[in-house]
């Protein structure tokens, strides 16, 4: 790659990255959200493997790196979901809003989200699911560029 | 007045903690990030979260919150944390998949 590339790109990513982490946590006012964040987060990364290459990009997420975050990820949404159930009888249930008004406040306040719409664990699902979206697709990235293209050349195997 | 949403800040600077985290720049590489880079990478960064502007309902503040403490954590995480970070995605990779 071109040395402009090389010296643009590393700054342009973390820009990106940012604009990744501010798209998760508007996604319970404004259109996007997890997914959407998750996605231009690992866009970032992927700018910065495209142009440095996998071995010397700046930005390394390694397997278990990965690995914890996509586990944390699904694993605090499912606390969530058991916290709704505990608490209130419905999986998943907003206990920072709590609508129906069954659970006792504490617990309301413990899973406020605070900003001024005061939307539950709506922005906390958001986060979780950025963490696994990122990291899933990074990892699908690093996987594809990691792989060896075999040849069958003349009755041998070759790798190239 | 200028108020303070701690949701957005807090969430933000995590998520930027852990980005930030494996952010290392090897000894072989023309990279080099000084404290004038970072400096110029925070003026980037706040000009973006002005023009991009807050959230509706985020009354009172100027800049993008989640945009700015994302930047912070990436830099903190970086001079904290950065150092310890493993690039060994390219040999695991292929010991799982070959």
């Amino acid at each position: 790659m071109s040395t402009i590339l090389k010296i643009f790109v590393f700054p342009a990513a973390l820009i990106i990255m940012c604009l990744g982490i501010d798209t998760i946590l508007g996604g319970h006012i404004t259109p996007g959200g997890g997914f959407q964040g998750g996605a231009i987060i690992a866009g970032g990364f992927i700018f910065c493997v495209m142009v440095y290459g996998l071995k010397d990009t700046p930005i390394k997420f390694s397997k278990e790196f990965i690995v914890g975050l996509e586990s944390a990820g699904a694993l605090i949404y499912v606390f969530l979901g058991l916290a709704g159930l505990i608490f209130s009888g419905y999986y998943l249930y907003n206990l920072g809003v709590d609508l129906y008004h069954i659970i006792p406040p504490v617990i309301k306040n413990i899973f406020d989200y605070p900003d001024p719409l005061h939307a539950g664990i709506i922005p906390y699902l958001n986060f979780v699911v950025g963490l696994e979206v990122f990291g899933s697709l990074s990892a699908v990235v690093i996987a594809f560029l990691g792989f060896k293209k075999e040849v069958f050349v003349e009755g041998e195997d070759e790798e190239i | 007045m200028v108020y303070f949403y701690a949701g957005p800040t807090i969430l933000g600077f995590l998520l930027g903690l852990i980005l930030g985290s494996r952010v290392k720049i090897s000894s072989e590489s023309k990279l080099n990030l000084t404290l004038g880079s970072f400096i110029v990478l925070l003026i980037a960064a706040s000009v973006i979260a002005y023009l991009e502007g807050p959230f509706p309902y985020y009354t009172g503040l100027p800049l993008a919150p989640g945009f700015i403490s994302g930047i912070l954590g990436i830099i903190i995480g970086k001079e904290t944390l950065g150092r310890f970070a493993k690039d060994d995605h390219i040999e695991s990779n292929h010991e799982d998949n070959i």
